[in-house]
Formats: structure tokens, C-alpha cells, sequence
């Protein structure tokens, strides 16, 4: 191979294409603050905050007080509440703007008291598999008490849970404040935000069924925001944490259509 | 040829910065940062950028009943609650080889983490921070009150309110009452594996002056020495990392790789 000039012009404007790539990579830069779903941590959001990282963007792993990290704080006395300052204290005292706000599970019910509180902080909401609460909604005052309903000081143990885990990170008992305090959803500012509904498609199961019956997804219909549905089980983050921070790249720009 | 030759000396230089970006990869290192008392993480928010910019990962923990969990109560709240906000952060999100750093009051922080889970550690840094013995609270380290003619402070609702603190703040981020517990509960620190740790102390002084006589007369600048730690001062006031975080994350960079000198007996 020849290193003529015309060669090296061609590598070095190559080079150079490259660099305004990233330099353009940088305008575009967002502020991901990410709330993770009941008996969880932020630790299940790790992979897919670092692509999003990679990719030059800010990252926010908020973990709700008394679960994850914060497992050690008390659950007594805990309620949404609590969880939903644990997000906005977050923005305020990191002096936030422009976030792109996401909820997975539970996580729904948080971010959407948090788009009550401070719309005007907020470019950009995702839903993740979550819920979509109307205004005035507990967890309880839709679904009634969870089956098998066993509470240990202030949380909800699942059947499923290991109560004695040695190995990090583990899921512990949910705060059971939170189920029985009803959210905010009437500031008018907060209906506005543009909002990505992503329910996770598991396979063999049927897009169709599901947003017949979910009433998530129907809420999410109702009020115009766009459905991008994902393929995955409950926990996809963990199954496909790349493709995922492409979706939340993509979805950035989506924009509610009007509704009646 | 003049063209061929700038050509050249371009692309060697791109090539070069390339080289330089994969090499930094390599020596990626994961920091975490504890603020001090009445702050939150976010007095570290701009040191922790030019970390980040230098490809590092940096997790600024706030403790719990300050910064952003200021709305959590401070009653019930003590050393050990601190203690297990950093190693728990490090155990869940699966931390090794850390970069620990406490900042003032995260001085007892850090060192109960130390003791905790050193095999996680890989370098400490004090940042004009508390360096108790073992056995002692923040109180018998510094001595508790202010004295002079400052009044007392006053304890609400578990929290040590001192009275230069906002009274209602109305913008963020903001200072706020400490939870008084956690300056009365001990530490230790007498895990054989947390007193082989390499140490960097970093007192923040005003000018040779305040440094000649700290050196001379300041009990955790003292005992660092005795420990065989490497004392690296940096100038500024008590909170340096404010004036000039960028220069700090140079101090830091520049300082991860000390190793202690033989203890003094």
C-alpha cells in the first residue's frame, strides 16, 4: 500500500468525520434519571445505564429508600411519598433539566408523582412494563390486597423471596406504604409531557390479548402516548439491557397524538 | 512535499490520541465519594465529571437524611447507617477495586467501610477529613461543640442544626441539619486488612502558613503520618473541591498508585 496523499487525505478526513461524529454525539447528550420496580434496586438497571453512558449520555440510577442499597433503612413508615421525593430531591439537588424520567413496574407508579410534582423539569417520559395509575390510585385501591398477603415489619414478603440472602445484589421486601397510598396525577403541565408506553412482550404471548386487557396499556392509549412494545419477560433490562438503551435513545423524540 | 508531510504529522497525531483514549480504558478505575456533613453528593458533582471525562466510573453516595435524601427522617439515624449506605452501595452494584474518598465528616464514613469490606478497596483518599482512631466518635476525634463565641448548636428532630444553616431554603441544592447520631457513635477500625490499606491524606490548605502549622498541630494530619500514609496537601479552603474540582481530579489521578511507608511505633 502506497502512502500517497491522496491516501492520507481520505484516513485523515475519515479521522476527522469521526470527530465531529462525537462532537455531534455531545450536543445531543440527555439526562437519564431511571427508577427501578418493587423489591428491586437500581443495581437491575446497571447494564443498560452503561450503554446508555457509552453512547455519551448522563445516567441517574435512583434506588428507592429501603430497597436495594437503602435495604438497610427501615420500611416502617415508608409510602409513595417517600419514594417519589427520593426521585425529585434527586433532580432538584443534582439541578436537573430536560430529564428523560423512566419507570419499570412499580417503578410507574413513582415517576408518575414525580411528573406531577415537577413537569417542568421533565422532556421525556418511559414507562417500562409499568404501571399507569389514574389520579387518586393506590396499587390497593385497583388491584385490592396482594394474594398470599404476608407483611414483616412494614414490607410485603412474596412467596418467592429468599428472606436470608448472603449474595449481592438481591431483591428484599417491598415497602407496603406504597401500596396503599393513592398518587397525584391532576397538574396539567404533567399531562402534557411526551410519553413512551414500552410493555415488555414476552414470547409466545400475543400483543393483541395483552392490550385488551391491560389496563396500563389502555390508559396509556387513552391519553395519546405512544406504544412501543419491547420483547422480553417482565425483567427484559436483564435479557436485552443494549437493544433496550437503543429503544430509549430512539424513543427520546416520540410525540403523543391528540386525543379526544 | 510539503502537503505529504503535514498530512502525516496529522495522522500520527490522531493516531496518537487514539492510542491515548484506548490506553486511559485500560486504567479505568471506579471511585467512590462521600461528601461531608450537611452536603450531599452533589458537592462532588463536578469533580466526579472530570473523573467521568477521564473514562472513569464515579458513584457519589448521599447519605442517608442529606441531599437528596434529606426528606428521609434523621431520627434513628447513626454512624452505622452511614456506614452501610457506601458498602451497600458497593456490594449491590458489585464494586471492586474501589477508589474510596471521604470528604470532612465521610472521613468516619470511609473508615468504617474500611474496616468493613477492605478486600473491596484498592485505594483511600482523606479529603481534609476526620481520621479517628478506633474506638473514637467524630466528638472524641475533634471534641464536640464549637466553643468561641459562636452559639450552641441546637438539635431538632434528631438533627445537629448549626446556625449557619438556610432556615427555610428555597433552592437547591441546600445544606441541612445533621443527624446528631452520627456524630456519637464510634467506629472501628482494627481489621488487619482495612489498617494495610494504602492511604492518601489530603489536608486542603489555605497557604504554607496554615499548612506548616497543621503539620505541626492537627490530630488527623498527625495520625495519618504515624500511619505511614502519604500526605498530599491541596490548596483551598475546606471545601476545595468547589474552587477547583478539576485540579482535584488531577490530585486524585496523580495519587492513586501511593503506597504507604513503613508505620512509625
Amino acid at each position: 500500500m502506497k502512502f500517497t496523499p491522496r491516501f492520507l487525505a481520505l484516513v485523515l478526513l475519515t479521522s476527522l468525520a469521526a470527530v465531529v461524529a462525537r462532537a455531534n454525539h455531545h450536543e445531543e447528550k440527555h439526562t437519564y434519571v431511571i427508577v427501578h420496580g418493587a423489591t428491586a434496586g437500581a443495581y437491575e438497571w446497571k447494564e443498560t445505564g452503561r450503554y446508555l453512558e457509552e453512547a455519551g449520555h448522563t445516567v441517574y440510577r435512583v434506588t428507592l429508600t429501603a430497597l436495594g442499597e437503602r435495604s438497610h433503612l427501615s420500611a416502617v413508615g415508608v409510602d409513595l411519598s417517600t419514594h417519589i421525593m427520593d426521585v425529585v430531591n434527586t433532580i432538584r439537588f443534582e439541578d436537573l433539566h430536560d430529564v428523560i424520567l423512566t419507570g419499570h413496574s412499580y417503578g410507574g407508579r413513582v415517576i408518575t408523582g414525580v411528573m406531577n410534582e415537577i413537569p417542568e423539569r421533565i422532556k421525556h417520559v418511559m414507562y417500562f412494563d409499568a404501571s399507569v395509575p389514574e389520579d387518586g390510585e393506590s396499587s390497593y385501591s385497583r388491584n385490592g390486597p396482594p394474594a398470599n398477603l404476608l407483611i414483616k415489619n412494614g414490607r410485603r414478603i412474596p412467596e418467592w423471596l429468599n428472606e436470608n440472602p448472603t449474595t449481592y445484589p438481591h431483591n428484599v421486601g417491598q415497602p407496603f406504604g406504597p401500596y396503599l397510598e393513592a398518587v397525584k396525577y391532576n397538574n396539567p403541565e404533567a399531562f402534557k409531557l411526551n410519553v413512551t408506553y414500552v410493555p415488555f412482550i414476552a414470547e409466545g404471548t400475543d400483543p393483541a390479548e395483552r392490550a385488551a386487557r391491560d389496563r396500563n396499556w389502555q390508559n396509556a392509549v387513552a391519553r395519546g402516548w405512544t406504544v412501543r412494545t419491547f420483547p422480553g419477560s417482565h425483567t427484559a433490562m436483564l435479557e436485552n439491557p443494549k437493544d433496550l438503551s437503543v429503544l430509549m435513545q430512539a424513543a427520546v423524540t416520540d410525540t403523543n397524538t391528540p386525543t379526544p | 512535499m510539503k502537503l505529504f508531510r503535514l498530512l502525516t504529522l496529522l495522522l500520527v497525531a490522531c493516531g496518537a490520541t487514539t492510542l491515548a483514549r484506548a490506553n486511559h480504558h485500560e486504567e479505568k478505575l471506579t471511585f467512590v465519594l462521600v461528601h461531608g456533613a450537611t452536603a450531599g453528593g452533589y458537592e462532588w458533582k463536578e469533580t466526579g465529571k472530570y473523573l467521568r471525562d477521564e473514562g472513569h466510573t464515579v458513584y457519589r453516595v448521599t447519605l442517608t437524611a442529606l441531599g437528596e435524601r434529606s426528606h428521609l427522617s434523621a431520627e434513628g439515624v447513626n454512624l452505622t447507617t452511614h456506614i452501610n449506605d457506601v458498602v451497600n452501595t458497593i456490594l449491590f452494584e458489585d464494586l471492586h477495586d474501589v477508589v474510596l474518598t471521604g470528604h470532612s465528616y465521610g472521613g468516619m464514613v470511609i473508615t468504617g467501610v474500611m474496616d468493613r469490606i477492605p478486600e473491596r478497596i484498592k485505594h483511600v483518599f482523606y479529603f481534609d477529613a476526620a481520621v479517628p482512631e478506633d474506638g473514637q466518635s467524630i466528638y472524641d476525634s475533634f471534641g464536640g461543640g464549637r466553643g468561641g463565641n459562636r452559639p450552641e448548636p441546637q438539635v431538632e428532630n434528631g438533627r445537629l442544626v448549626m446556625d449557619w444553616l438556610p432556615k427555610n431554603p428555597t433552592s437547591w441544592p441546600h445544606n441541612v441539619g445533621h443527624p446528631i447520631g452520627t456524630f456519637t457513635e464510634p467506629v472501628s477500625y482494627k481489621n488487619p486488612a482495612a489498617l494495610a490499606l494504602n492511604v492518601t491524606y489530603v489536608p486542603f490548605v489555605r497557604d504554607a502558613a496554615d499548612e506548616t502549622e497543621r503539620a505541626a498541630n492537627n490530630a488527623a494530619w498527625q495520625r495519618a503520618k504515624a500511619r505511614g500514609w502519604t500526605i498530599r496537601p491541596y490548596p483551598g479552603s475546606h471545601t476545595a473541591m468547589l474552587e477547583t474540582p478539576k485540579e482535584l481530579a488531577a490530585h486524585i489521578l496523580a495519587n492513586v498508585n501511593n503506597t504507604n511507608a513503613p508505620a512509625a511505633d
